[in-house]
């Protein structure tokens, strides 16, 4: 049935697939918890590493946007209170989770720096839709380091990052469902730095292993950007290997616009005929519910298939409370046994 | 695609272009941001990679950044980029390096990080008063250019008019060889070139007529590269912005009475000072697929728009028209995004098309035999009598093709997508293309155009009169071998053989002959 339905005409254009040219969202999550910003500072001896990245990044965007006149952007910032959208501005000027009844005055306030700081940074005869993005996210970042100025002195909650990955899928997923009519591509890019406490990242694991799930269903690409640290972020390795993403590692911020205009612009129309950039091999490893610690062999939950590195206790599965067999874990709990040599003695007999 | 047959005609007008002109032409930021959009795509992607690095690269590196299922289009834009002369070769050490021409690297960066751009992005007016107040809004423009763009296409159509365009477009058409003049009436005829340019989208109507322009303007001595810096940076610029005329040459002012002729700028009168550029501006720099506000979307609005106005002027169900616009309003996103005109064809030869703006349906008349018309769509039947006449006007066949797959509905685009995607999850080798249009319909069209061209002419030679048979099958297995021969007769010991082989088979004839002599 399907050789009827085929064309008796070779398509001549048979290639041009390939590169069809379509327009393409680009989601930055940008990690600016500042404790890692900070430490990363004093790893390398240089001030200010966030600024050089900014610039990179709005040089970057600016990149992405000349690519297609369609192409859209948005930046989310994860940091150490939860996330913010930079761009596009969250018109309803809801600040996630702190108090609001100062904020107002505060906005006013930050408003009028802000205006001034950007006029310097952003030149008056820049391209339209270059200096609409830039000079919003220029503003929204200065409004979030104030904000974060005065959170110094907070206790810092765990990581936001995968919180605010999730927010860049939501966001793309919405902005597919929006631009259907004009087959939209996406992708996000994760720009993160230095290491995170061992303990701290194995948390995120479910957290990242659910985007991973979402990006993969939308077909959207996890690019990766890790800035310092002397180790690779193993789930964020794992992400960008399972969404078809490029992972990077660069050592410090010099020269950050040529990673970023090379191996990070990617686009996804040309992601089947190019290679992809990425170093080494993946650990594949997860990390125990419990522990935290990575585990290569483990136990495993068989209703919820969450991983354990311990029997755990009550016999009971952490994640998904279903009891445990008893027959089943006192086997487990058998320490091997040597069996014995029978005597042959009797044999012989 | 019409959008890549579009970038081809334009770069190939870049790429004809001297070396110093380019060069030239490379020191305005905003043209360079133009022509770095309309390269393709992997050589952008290879530009980009270059522009932040200054020292020069080694060919067989960018090389390797491209899969060898991708080694054609790294060709085709290393090949554009070198006719562009935005890579320049460089081969003093061993290896082949190329470096990116510096001037085109120095404005596009600054074009990137806003660095020196000295007004090449146009001159905004902030504080001017008609937009402040309203007078000149987004729907005014959009009215504007559409009213403007429409009328000329209708002029061609032949659609009775009381508006007839200006006579430097008249002259325009005429000099493109889309219409003619009829010596006699003096009244202008369509070609068949302009039957081919009605089917082609907005955007590279609007260049075939620029391409037009600046072959016009080399005769009259006007500046190439003040034309082509103007041209481009009106795509640059923002819809429903004031812009100053002040930074413009004496030559982009003369050309801006042009172009507001064609709708893609406006000006409140001639000699104001300062200009507005339309959504027909911004489709200079990219596909106008991809554009949500449409010219002819615009036109649709208007059109909704008056017909809501006499409705209102019968004052009866006023409530329940007023409550239908505001449900257009809300769903508004969805139906500004479906491109007027969108069409669905079927496999029996239907074919539906949302639109009822006269101009559509006037394309479409070219080559469907149109039944009904409704308030929002009308229907047709693609048949062979309706295709062969479009193609008796010089309209091919892959136009036709091209046309209705542009204007083919979302949903059927959705549809091909998702059968292609499940094709390729059984076969992962598949190299099938997305078919958007049912491959009947596609291939009776192309079957109908070769109705066309039944006889074949071929030049080349007769080889008859030959003394054996044996020399006959000789000379005609070897045309055979080397692939040259069109037609043979055993019996009559006569073969045909094409112009290009032809010295090839007399000289191998000599050489046998002779041997036998």
């Amino acid at each position: 049935m399907d050789a009827i339905a085929d064309p008796t005409f070779q398509q001549t254009k048979a290639r041009s697939i390939h590169t069809e040219e379509l327009p393409s969202l680009l989601t930055v999550v940008l990690d600016t918890s500042p404790k890692s910003w900070i430490k990363f500072d004093e790893e390398t001896d240089k001030k200010d590493n966030i600024l050089h990245v900014l610039q990179a990044l709005i040089v970057f965007l600016n990149a992405h946007l000349s690519f297609n006149t369609s192409n859209q952007v948005a930046v989310i910032a994860a940091h150490s209170h939860g996330i913010k959208y930079l761009y596009p501005k969250n018109k309803n000027n809801t600040d996630s989770g702190n108090g609001s009844t100062t904020t107002d005055n505060n906005d006013t306030k930050i408003d009028t720096v802000s205006n001034s700081n950007d006029q310097c940074i952003i030149s008056p005869g820049m391209y339209r839709r270059f200096r609409n993005v830039d000079e919003t996210l220029i503003e929204e970042v200065v409004k979030l380091f104030n904000e974060e100025k005065e959170r110094v002195d907070k206790t810092i909650q765990k990581s936001t990052l995968p919180g605010a990955m999730s927010a860049a899928l939501a966001y793309t997923n919405r902005l597919l469902k929006e631009f259907e009519t004009l087959s939209l591509k996406c992708r996000v890019m994760v720009v993160t730095c230095g290491n995170s406490d061992q303990k701290e990242e194995i948390f995120q694991y479910i957290p990242i292993m659910n985007c991973i799930f979402s990006a993969t269903k939308i077909k959207c690409p996890i690019d990766v950007v890790k800035i310092g640290g002397s180790k690779d972020s193993t789930f964020l390795q794992q992400t960008t290997d399972a969404t078809n993403g490029v992972y990077l590692h660069v050592d410090s911020t010099k020269g950050l616009i040529q990673y970023l205009t090379t191996a990070m612009f990617i686009d996804p129309s040309l992601r089947q005929i190019i290679v992809k950039p990425n170093q080494g091999s993946v650990d594949f490893r997860t990390s125990c519910y419990l522990t935290g610690k990575v585990v290569a062999v483990g136990y495993i939950c068989s209703v919820c298939l969450c991983v354990l590195s311990i029997i755990p206790p009550g016999n009971k599965c952490p994640a998904c409370d279903s009891e445990f067999d008893e027959r089943v874990i006192a086997k487990l709990k058998k320490r091997p046994v040597v069996p014995k040599l029978k005597k042959r003695v009797n044999k012989s007999k | 695609m019409t959008t890549n047959l579009l970038k081809h005609s334009v770069n190939q007008y870049l790429e004809e272009i001297p070396q110093q002109v380019q060069t030239r032409l490379y020191e305005s930021p905003a043209t360079c941001l133009a022509i770095y959009r309309l390269l393709p795509q992997v050589a952008k992607f290879l530009v980009m990679s270059m522009v932040f690095n200054d020292a020069d690269v080694s060919l067989r590196d960018l090389d390797r950044w491209i899969k060898s299922n991708g080694k054609l289009e790294f060709q085709e834009a290393i090949k554009s980029l070198k006719s562009l002369h935005l890579i320049i070769p460089n081969k003093s050490v061993g290896q082949l390096m190329i470096g990116l021409n510096p001037t085109f690297r120095n404005s596009f960066r600054n074009a990137l990080t806003g660095g020196e751009v000295s007004n090449s992005f146009g001159v905004v007016v902030e504080d001017d008063e008609d937009t402040k107040q309203g007078i000149i809004d987004m729907q005014l423009l959009d009215e504007y250019s559409a009213n403007k763009w429409e009328t000329i296409l209708h002029f061609m159509v032949g659609t009775p008019m009381s508006e007839i365009p200006s006579n430097s477009v008249l002259n325009l058409l005429k000099h493109s060889g889309l219409m003619e003049e009829v010596e006699e009436t003096g009244e202008f005829k369509i070609t068949n070139e302009g039957f081919q340019f009605l089917l082609q989208e907005i955007s590279s109507q609007i260049w075939t007529l620029l391409l037009q322009y600046l072959k016009l303007s080399e005769t009259l001595q006007m500046d190439t590269v003040e034309v082509l810096n103007f041209i481009f940076m009106l795509g640059a610029l923002e819809v429903g912005k004031a812009y100053s005329t002040e930074s413009l040459t004496a030559t982009q002012k003369i050309m801006l009475k042009d172009m507001r002729d064609y709708g893609i700028v406006f000006q409140k009168n001639a000699t104001s000072n300062i200009f507005y550029p339309t959504s027909l501006a911004i489709m200079l720099t990219s596909d106008s697929r991809n554009v949500i506000r449409t010219a002819s979307g615009a036109m649709d609005s208007v059109l909704r728009q008056n017909k809501d106005d006499i409705n209102f002027k019968k004052e009866d169900g006023i409530s329940s028209i007023s409550t239908n616009r505001k449900e257009q309003e809300q769903v508004g996103i969805d139906s500004q995004e479906i491109q007027d005109g969108a069409l669905i064809i079927e496999t029996n030869f239907k074919l539906y098309s949302y639109s009822n703006s006269p101009l559509q349906i006037a394309v479409l008349s070219l080559f469907v035999h149109l039944k009904t018309r409704f308030i929002n769509m009308v229907t047709g039947q693609l048949t062979r009598e309706s295709v062969r006449r479009a193609l008796m006007n010089g309209i091919t066949a892959d136009q036709i093709i091209a046309y209705l797959e542009t204007h083919a509905h979302p949903q059927m685009r959705r549809l091909a997508e998702a059968k292609l995607l499940k094709k390729k999850e059984l076969d992962p080798n598949l190299k099938d293309t997305l078919q958007i249009l049912p491959p009947t319909v596609v291939d009776q069209i192309k079957l109908w155009q070769l109705e066309l061209d039944r006889v074949i002419t071929y030049e080349g030679s007769l080889y008859s009169d030959f003394e054996s048979s044996a020399e006959y099958n000789m000379l005609c297995k070897y045309a055979q071998d080397i692939g040259v021969l069109l037609w043979k007769d055993d019996k009559k010991r006569k073969f045909f053989v094409s112009k290009e082989g032809n010295s090839q088979v007399l000289d191998y004839a000599k050489r046998k002959l002779k041997k036998k002599q």
